[in-house]
């Protein structure tokens, strides 16, 4: 089943065109690095095949479902069910603990008690399990970016949205996240879209998808690791 | 949310503690402000009350005018006055009191009625001599329609029926006589006369104007000194209902030409006075509360500005904006309910303490009303509502996406 199914997307601010025409299909359990420079419109695709931002024409599918026709309601119910997101900054809850902000998503369906349990596994996994009871400001960045992504898995999401999540952190960190998000890719099948201007990191993806001026430059698929 | 708001709330401590004192502030402030206020005015309405019944029927006092005399002399002509007609017509007495005590002893809404007779003389004790209010009442049925029996503090009202000639002084009246209990002091008469009455009691208001000038006979005594025999000059009424003591004044004034009057309408300048009173009390609280409002909304204001990266993931992980909007009209909820409460154990607690307070002649008079700790309770809390919902509804409009492309 296709995770993704984009038909020419078309993403405007004003008179400039962020996104040309985009036509794109992404393949369920893909590891899949949208690469460009600044202002290749690499961000923009990101929130639109999310449905975090509209879109002027075109259609996007996720999971089968066109999400820029769904009703607000069912968008915030489907991204909370069907996605989670990882941004450059952590956007951590300043006043929660760190497996409560893990929990966070969960919360919102009332699961919080359900899943409290994977969510100390995912600490554990994470090697963060010392950060339970710390708030954001008595972690390192590394563990709070560890943390955002244990919230971005914590309901279980059949597509991980990254952008930029190595951004903010130095190369031990930046090494030891996007191993994560390759195991969660092998192990779950989850389909991880991860924007990302380093070259290094965008090799251990199995596609490579390069934007510029809002349009596709190239589109590789690497040999599977 | 909930646990999210209180996470909010006690995160930033000084400002939530500086919004619930406000709060507080504004509900406590409002119980003891209105409480005292209502306490005075209903004190002062007794007074009225305690003194003169609900309802006043007197005769009717009229100005002459040219309309009044047409066609008392020359039916059917035009009169041309050299010298208009002007002038008061009056009767000092009131013409059909048995009449009236026949006709309020069937209506439902009158409890008892009273007779009186009062005109103003003049008293002396050797050398000394006062202008006086003298009144002649029923020692039997004035105290069903007024409280004047229980501001006798010596002797009894009953006592001026046990002779004639019996009176009642009022305390200051009396030191100014030099006079005590027992002593016999002369009375004047509109006419002249000088009639000696004896002291059997002394009557004590704490107002002093009464307790100058009052001087309590029986009605026989009184007639007698004024040298009207059979006559009255009014007739007090107590009613069920103070309140709508105008309404039934209305009603009984199409009985008869006699002036019908509540106690509201012939103190209409003290109730103007209270009305004005109560109107600054509103708008002294009323700016009070806006002050402790606009405090409530600079604090959530800055919150929802300095929380907008967390207001986005929250966003982006299925919270709505709804979810948002709740979130900071919880935490204005959860503050100004607390600081209501606390309002009202403050206001209560203040309230207690300021009647103990006494004051020259009497305590500090504080009303008790639970209506007051409901409205003080519910104004702050939909003010603190109405505050936090704006920047509440500002929460719920920001856009995730906006908010990560400003901080990316």
């Amino acid at each position: 089943m296709m995770a993704i199914e984009a038909q020419k997307v078309v993403k405007s601010f004003g008179d400039f065109a962020a996104l040309k025409s985009i036509t794109l299909n992404i393949p369920g359990g893909e590891f899949v690095a949208i690469t460009g420079k600044s202002g290749s419109g690499k961000s923009t695709l990101f929130y639109s095949l999310s449905g975090l931002d509209t879109i002027n024409s075109g259609h996007v599918r996720v999971l089968g479902k066109n999400i820029h026709a769904m009703p607000q309601d069912e968008l915030h119910d489907f991204r909370n069910t069907k996605m989670g997101f990882v941004f450059q900054f952590h956007y951590l809850v300043s006043e929660l603990t760190g497996l409560e902000n893990i929990l966070l998503p969960a919360k919102k369906k009332n699961l919080h008690k359900e899943k409290r349990e994977y969510a100390l596994y995912l600490l554990d996994y994470f090697a963060i399990a010392h950060c339970k009871d710390k708030l954001p400001s008595q972690m390192s960045g590394g563990e709070r970016q560890r943390v955002a992504v244990a919230r971005s898995l914590i309901m279980n999401p059949e597509i991980i949205f990254a952008d930029e999540p190595t951004g903010n952190l130095d190369s031990i960190n930046s090494e030891i996240v996007m191993n994560i998000f390759r195991e969660i890719n092998l192990k779950n099948k989850t389909t991880v879209i991860l924007i990302t201007h380093d070259d290094e990191y965008a090799h251990l993806a199995d596609r490579e998808i390069r934007l510029k001026d809002g349009e596709i430059e190239s589109d590789v698929h690497y040999k599977k690791r | 949310m909930f646990e999210l708001a209180i996470k909010y709330i006690f995160s930033r401590k000084l400002q939530s503690l500086l919004m619930l004192i406000g709060v507080a502030f504004g509900c406590g402030g409002y119980i003891v402000f209105t409480s005292i206020q209502t306490g005075f005015q209903n004190f002062l309405k007794e007074r009225l009350i305690e003194n003169n019944g609900h309802i006043t029927i007197r005769s009717r006092e009229d100005y002459i005018t040219t309309d009044s005399l047409a066609g008392v002399f020359f039916q059917g002509k035009n009169i041309y006055w050299i010298t208009e007609p002007s002038g008061k017509r009056s009767h000092d007495y009131l013409q059909s009191a048995w009449y009236w005590q026949k006709r309020l002893e069937k209506l439902p809404y009158v409890v008892a009625n009273t007779r009186r007779i009062e005109a103003t003389t003049t008293c002396s004790r050797g050398s000394f001599s006062r202008s006086i209010a003298l009144r002649g009442i029923d020692p039997v049925n004035e105290p069903k329609v007024t409280n004047i029996a229980e501001d006798i503090i010596e002797g009894k009202l009953q006592m001026l029926s046990s002779g004639n000639n019996m009176v009642i002084v009022g305390v200051e009246l009396l030191k100014f006589l030099g006079a005590k209990v027992n002593d016999t002091i002369n009375i004047i008469n509109p006419n002249g006369h000088v009639y000696p009455v004896k002291i059997v009691g002394i009557y004590s208001s704490g107002d002093r104007r009464n307790d100058e000038s009052l001087v309590l006979g029986s009605i026989t005594t009184v007639q007698n000194i004024l040298e009207s025999p059979g006559k009255i000059t009014k007739i007090v009424v107590k009613t069920v209902d103070a309140n709508k003591a105008a309404l039934f004044a209305q009603e009984l004034s199409h009985y008869s030409y006699d002036k019908v009057e509540s106690w509201d309408q012939a103190n209409i300048n003290f109730l103007s006075m209270t009305k004005q009173q109560t109107l600054i009390r509103q708008i002294t609280m009323f700016t009070f509360i806006l002050v402790v409002s606009f405090g409530i909304y600079n604090v959530l204001n800055m919150l929802v500005y300095q929380k907008q990266r967390e207001i986005a993931i929250l966003r982006s992980i299925g919270y709505t904006s709804a979810d948002t909007v709740i979130l900071f009209l919880l935490q204005g909820a959860l503050i100004s309910i607390a600081g209501g409460v606390i309002g009202l154990i403050a206001g209560y607690a203040a309230c207690s303490y300021i009647q103990t307070i006494k004051l020259p002649g009497r305590p500090m008079m504080v009303a008790w009303d639970l209506s007051i700790y409901i409205w003080g309770f519910m104004l702050v809390i939909i003010s603190a509502l109405f505050a936090s919902f704006l920047p509440a509804k500002n929460a719920g409009r920001l856009s995730p996406i906006e908010i990560i492309r400003r901080t990316e």
